[in-house]
Formats: structure tokens, sequence, C-alpha cells
């Protein structure tokens, strides 16, 4: 059991669908230093708890029957700027993290979380930092950038832009490759789409420009 | 029987104006008549325009009876030739023998017309003798047109000529002629009468036909009175002064009249020898009305005696008689009506007029009708034709309605049979899930179960130990927790409907790079909007099913993922590279994942190729999926 740093009790609101894992929480926050104020099974039962008590921190579901988790946060950042909120959820998924996270949440659990890690993913929402599941830390490092002309192509795009501009044909094209004509008209086609090029010249042209070759 | 009498009564009318009228030229036509006219043709040449006149009436005359045309032209040549030449006395003889021919041919207004003129003439020449003639053909004329009173005037005129002439022989025949037209007046006393004045008359005479005439006239009136003993008195006298007289035709007339006196009487043998008499007479010179009259008579007195074969034979012949008699007046009423229509030319032309104009009209009527019959059969075709059309479109409609109703079948069977493939494929999905949550959360479930048993309640075992299993304990949880998040996200990603089609596939491809047995990559071009939700759903659930296919049997180690949106579709691009297949292994397989595809494929249009060839390095699948919503697609959200 991690020791608790001293300071002024931090009033919490719990809100999930599921009362084990509600009760699971009870179980896991030592009460004289996380008062739990109350619990709400939905995002409307929650925004009534807030307009009547104070509420320091949230810890929240994405997935409740009737309005989303993520909207609920929204809503929460809006009109409560100054509560803290720690996402507590089964999903995993990259799109769903980040969209969290880019809504300014304190903090990403998933629901596998052991005790002294919602500790400090608590602690660390008090003071106003971000804590994320070790699982998901990979997600984020993944750079969502625009990817440079090189990348826009695959390999065997690559390898395929090659021969076109050197004049090959599709049938010798397939026979290099070991891929069928077909398969090369698709490529073709797509490699036309990607670099935006209208003709064989200008293909040419994006290639040297691009310096691809 | 009255009836009968009264008729035959009627009929001895005739045979007093042709017979009795003696003034009048004989009607009877010589048998011998054609001969003549070519005579009097021949004469023509040599002769001079008097006598040309004369020879073209003396034809003209000839044709009276058979043909009035002729008798018209001929008259007319004389008439045109007498004009010219001036003569008035030959003018008006013309105009007495066309009166004559017109009168015997029953058009007596033109013959009234042609007597007149010659009236005219004569009253301006002065010859009043020559009147007679006139006045007597005038008496005829009128006598036939039932006039009496005309008819009589004009023969008093006669008479009183004749008189002033002391002509005696013309006075006697003016006598005869007033007492027959009382006669045909059924004045039986005043004929009497002027019969008895013409025989004394004739008497001093001594012309015995003329007497026979008289005689016989006589007698008929008693008759009429029904003086039988006065009548055979004076028809055997008549018969006496008749013996030697060339007009067979008075004699056969007294023995008519005789016959039918002895008839009346009831003395039917004397009646039947004396009419046989008259017949051999009239046969004799055929005059075949009066022929066919003895015939009737003769029938008659069979009748009466109830000789009904002998009666038969004469009413035979006498219609026989009746028949040509009818042939013959029926060519003079053909010939009359040629007179009156030459005679009302004007008339005639105008009614033709008329009657073209009718014609015209009937024409008219007749192509109208016509006009309305094709109209008629047009309707009648058009209807059949539309009958036809309505019946082959009806056929080809429900020709059409069958091969559509068989289409619709096709496609539902086709159809069922793909839901049946994707409720296969959902079923081996949940087969492949129960195995999942079976074989790794059950497993980690019972290895907890396990550690947890193992733990010492009481802490007093090496503390090292439960430490281990405590830790050991976290580490399953952590497995099924991430297991559990997996089959969550294969069975129905929360993302896909929420965020689309690139997240769900860059979620899928980031766990199946999690495990780290392949590597997939993908390469997405122009996806920032979200597609159509059935396209999105089965494209995922294609690729997921392609990406389980590798990773099962192509033994890849990397697996390149392109989509490309056009305009109007998306191009799928699933390159691996690992040991390529037959294709007809694929289909004859009947794998469960590949039929998931195919139907996943072809609700929402899409067309599939595969590259591939057993041995070689390398497989290539390429899936063009379609953007236009234009074709109802079986949505489905699994």
């Amino acid at each position: 059991m991690i020791k608790q740093e001293l300071g002024q009790t931090l009033k919490l609101l719990i809100v999930d669908d599921h009362q084990i894992l509600i009760d699971g929480l009870f179980n896991m926050l030592d009460q004289s230093y996380y008062q739990i104020v109350d619990q709400a099974h939905n995002a409307g039962e929650a925004l009534e708890i807030l307009e009547q008590k104070e509420v320091d921190l949230l810890v929240c579901d994405l997935e409740m029957p009737g309005m989303p988790g993520i909207d609920l946060i929204r809503i929460i950042k809006e009109r409560y700027p100054h509560i803290k909120i720690l996402v507590l959820s089964m999903h995993d998924e990259k799109s769903i993290v980040t969209e969290a996270v880019k809504l300014g949440i304190n903090g990403y659990l998933l629901k596998n979380i052991s005790q002294d890690k919602l500790l400090q993913a608590i602690e660390r929402a008090r003071h106003n930092k971000f804590y994320i599941s070790e699982e998901l830390t990979d997600i984020l490092a993944e750079n969502i950038s625009t990817k440079s002309p090189k990348e826009l192509l695959t390999v065997r795009e690559l390898e395929i832009l090659k021969l076109i501009v050197n004049e090959h044909t599709n049938k010798e094209i397939a026979k290099t490759l070991f891929i069928s004509e077909r398969t090369v008209e698709s490529h073709r086609k797509n490699i036309f789409r990607k670099t935006n090029s209208k003709s064989l010249v200008g293909l040419i042209k994006y290639t040297i420009d691009n310096k691809l070759i | 029987m009255h009836y009968r009498f009264t008729l035959l009564r009627k009929i001895p009318r005739y045979l007093v104006i042709f017979c009795g009228f003696w003034m009048l030229l004989s009607s009877f036509q010589p048998p011998d008549s054609t001969r003549r006219i070519t005579k009097l043709k021949s004469l023509l040449k040599k002769a001079d325009q008097k006598t040309q006149v004369r020879i073209y009436n003396r034809i003209s005359w000839q044709y009276r009876n058979s043909s009035l045309d002729k008798s018209i032209e001929y008259g007319q040549k004389a008439l045109d030739l007498a004009t010219e030449i001036e003569d008035d006395t030959l003018l008006s003889e013309t105009y007495d023998y066309m009166g004559i021919a017109y009168y015997l041919h029953g058009n007596y207004q033109q013959s009234l017309k042609y007597y007149l003129e010659s009236l005219l003439i004569k009253e301006q020449m002065q010859d009043t003798l020559s009147f007679v003639l006139t006045y007597n053909n005038l008496a005829i004329l009128y006598s036939r047109l039932n006039n009496y009173g005309e008819a009589l005037r004009y023969f008093r005129k006669c008479y009183q000529i004749h008189e002033s002439n002391e002509n005696k022989t013309q006075m006697g025949g003016s006598l005869n002629n007033i007492g027959s037209l009382y006669s045909d007046m059924d004045n039986a006393d005043s004929a009497l009468f002027y019969h008895q004045k013409a025989l004394d008359i004739r008497l001093t005479l001594s012309d015995s036909t003329d007497i026979g005439y008289s005689l016989k006239n006589m007698a008929n009136a008693y008759r009429m009175k029904g003086n039988y003993e006065a009548a055979f008195e004076n028809f055997k006298k008549a018969l006496k002064y008749l013996k030697n007289t060339d007009d067979q035709m008075v004699v056969a007339n007294t023995y008519y009249y005789m016959g039918i006196s002895y008839s009346e009487k009831g003395d039917y043998d004397r009646a039947l020898r004396v009419l046989k008499k008259g017949l051999s007479l009239v046969e004799q010179i055929e005059q075949n009305l009066s022929v066919r009259n003895f015939k009737k008579e003769i029938a008659a007195i069979h009748y009466q005696t109830h000789d009904y074969k002998k009666a038969y034979q004469e009413l035979l012949d006498f219609a026989e008689l009746q028949d040509q008699i009818y042939n013959n007046e029926s060519i003079k009423r053909i010939a009359e009506m040629r007179t009156i229509y030459e005679t009302e030319k004007k008339e005639e032309q105008i009614e033709l007029l008329a009657q073209e104009q009718a014609k015209q009209e009937k024409k008219i009527k007749s192509q109208t009708l016509s006009l309305k019959r094709t109209q008629t059969q047009l309707i009648i075709l058009t209807l059949a034709f539309l009958t036809t059309i309505i019946t082959f479109m009806f056929l080809r409609n429900r020709n059409r309605y069958r091969q559509k109703e068989l289409l619709n079948y096709q496609q539902l069977r086709y159809r069922e049979s793909q839901i049946q493939s994707i409720i296969n494929a959902q079923e081996k999905e949940r087969e492949r899930f129960a195995r999942d949550i079976h074989d790794s959360v059950g497993s980690g479930l019972s290895a907890l179960k396990m550690n947890i048993s193992n733990l010492d309640p009481d802490n007093k075992g090496i503390r090292s130990k439960n430490k281990d299993i405590y830790s050991n304990s976290l580490d399953i949880l952590d497995d099924i927790h991430k297991e559990i998040r997996n089959i969550s996200f294969n069975l129905k990603p929360k993302i896909l409907a929420s965020q689309g089609l690139l997240p769900v596939l860059e979620e899928m491809i980031r766990r199946i790079n999690t495990i780290g047995k392949i590597n997939v990559s993908l390469n997405v071009f122009d996806f920032e909007t979200r597609l159509p939700t059935d396209v999105e759903i089965n494209t995922y659930r294609v690729l997921q099913e392609i990406l389980n296919n590798i990773m099962k049997h192509s033994n890849a180690q990397h697996v390149s993922i392109q989509l490309t949106k056009y305009e109007s579709e998306i191009n799928l691009m699933v390159e691996d590279d690992g040991t390529g297949f037959d294709i007809q292994d694929l289909k004859k397989n009947n794998s469960y994942g590949w039929d998931n595809i195919i139907s996943r494929l072809e609700l929402i249009n899409g067309k599939h190729e595969i590259d591939t060839m057993p041995g070689r390095k390398g497989t290539t699948v390429i899936i063009d999926i379609p953007l236009q919503n234009d074709k109802t697609r079986i949505g489905t959200n699994t």
C-alpha cells in the first residue's frame, strides 16, 4: 500500500453503469483521503449531482447507457473546467483513447488497473498532471503526421512506378514482378490516383520532383 | 261468270273500233310488210320530191306496228321534205300519218298534237273535205281516251261534211262510226238507231261489205239489248252479204258475236260451231288478238258443257297467244317509252340531269356508305389489331412477369444463399469466439482459481511463494482482460460505428501487429470522410476475413493493405508475401471464410480479383467497391 501524501481531502464522483466496479473502487480508496461524494450510473445522474455537490475529481466510464461518457466529459469540461477527469474504460482502441485525451482529461485508465496505479493516477490528476495506462503509451507515441511522398506509395508501388517511368508495359511489369497484368493495372491506376497524375508525363515529373528514383 | 262476260264485251270494242271505223286505214299489218318496205325504198331514188314524201309516208305506215322509231323516222323525213317543198297538202297528210302512228303506239298526246297540226294546215287551205280524215282520226282518238262527247262531235262534223257534199258512202261510214261509238258507250238504242240509218243509206249503194258491216253491228246492238231473235236474223243477213267480201275480219267478227250470242242464250253447240268458223278465219289471216278472243270464248263454252279437257286445251292455246301478244305489246310498250322519251326530250334531259344528280348523290351516298363501311372496316381492323397487340402485350407482359418472377425467385434464392452463407460465417465466427473465450478466458480463470487456492490464507507458508502466486495471478488477470477486449472488439468494434472504417482498420492492424507474428501495413488515400455504413462494415469484415486467411494459411511475413478512394469507388488491395495457392481449391474447399467474403462483397456490389499461383511467392487480392447507392443492398450490421 502506497502511503498517501497528506493534503486536502479530495472529493470524488464515480460514474459507471456497473455497480461492481464502483464497489471495487470504494474498496481501493481510503476514505480518509478520498471522499467519494456520490456515485452515478449514467451521464444524466452525474450532471444532476454536479449541480448539487462540489466535486474535485470525476472518475468516468466511456461506455454507458444514454449519453456516452465522451459527451459527458465535453459538458463537464465546459461547465466545470476545474474538475479533474479520469477515464476508466474497457476500450483500448487508439481512436477512442486519442479522442478522450484530446478533450483534456487527466488520465486514461484501463479497467484492469491495480490499486497502486489508480492512486498514482489520482494523485497525478490532483496536481493537474497526466496519467495513462502502460498498455496505451505506444498508441500516443505513434505519430499521426501527414505522410511523405515516399510513404504515400507502398514498396510495391514504388517498384512499379520505376518500371512505368522506364516505359515498361503492363505485360512486362507483370512478368518482372510475377504478378498478373490486372494487378499491375490496378497498381498503375492507384499510383496515378495517389500522385494526382493525369498522364505518364505528369507521373514522370512527379517522380523526378520527389526524387523517387 | 258475270265478270268474264263483261270482259268479253269489252274486247269487241276494239274490234268495233278497228273493224268498224272504216275510215281509219287498216290496222292490220300485212305479212309482206318487210317486202313492201324494201320495194318502197327502191322506188325512192327515181321518184320526185312529192312522190318521195308519199313514199316516206308509206314506209312510215308500214313500220307503224313493228317499229315506232322507224315509223317516226320516215314520218320525220316526209315532214322535212314536205316542209322543204312547201306542199301543205302533203304536210298535213304526213301529220295525219304520224298522228295515227303515235295513236297506235298509245302516245295519244303526241297523236293529238299532229292531228291538230294537220287540221291547222287544212283550215288554212280551206280544204274542208280533207278535214274529214283528221276529224275522224280525232274522234277515234277521243273515244280511245273515253272522251265520248268530243269523239261524237268530231264524228258528227265528218257526217255534216259528207252530208253537205252528198257523199252517201261517207255518210254511211260516218253514221256507222257514230253507231259504234254509242255501242262503246253501252247505249244500244242509239247504236241501233245510227246503224239503221247507215244501213238505210248503204242499202241504196249496194256495197255488200258495207251492208254486212251495218247488219252485223245492228245484230250486236240487238244482242246488247237481249233481243237475240233480231240479233240472229241480222247476223244471218250480214253473213249473206259478206259471203263474197275480201274483208275476212268482218266475217270473223260476225261469227264471234254470233257465237257469244248463242253462248249467252245457252245454245253451246251452235255457239261452238260458229266460233270455230270464225276462228279458222282469223287463224288464216293471223290475227292473234282475235284468235285469242275466240279461244277464250270457246274454252268458256267447253267449261259450260263440262268438257274440261277441251276447255283446258283451249285455255292453253289462249295462254300461249296471250304470251305472244303480251310480248308484242311489250315491244310496243318499249317503243312507246322511247317515244315518250323523244317527245319529252327536254323534260327527259332535265330529268336525266336530275337523275345524274341523283346518281351523283347516290354515288356520294354510296361513297359515303363505302367510306363508312371502310371506316367500319378500319375500326374493326384497328380493333382487331389492337386486340392482337393487347393480347400480344398481355402475353409478353405475362411472359415478362413470369421471367421477372423467375428472376426474382432466382435473386431471392441467391440472396437466401447469401444470407445463409453470412449466417454460416457468423456461426463460424461465434464458434471461433466461443473457442477463444473457452481457450483464453476460461483457461485463464482456471489458472487464476488454482493460484488463489494455492495461496496460504494464514500467510504461514513461504512468503515468497505467496508473492509469486500473487504476481502470476495479476498477470493472468491482465491476459484475460486483454483477451476479452480483443473478443469484444472482434465481435463488434465500437469504433466502427462511431468513428468509421479507417480507425477500426488501424485498430485491427495494431492488434495483429501487437501479436508480432506478422507485420501488416496500411496505406490509405483520400479517406478523410466516412463511407456508407454498409460499405464500411462489409469492407471491414472482408478485410478481417482476408487477414485471417493470410495468417492461417500463407506463412506470410508482411501484408500490405491499400485503400484508395476514387470518385465513385474504392479500391482495396491486399498484398502478402506468403505462398500462393490454387483459387480452385479456395472455391472447392467451400471454406466459410471465403463464402463470407463473397457474400459480403455481393451485398455491396464489390468485385474481387485474386492474383495468385500455387507455389509462387506473393498473392494479391484486389477489390473494387462502387460508392453509388443506386442498388438495393441488404443491410447487415454484423
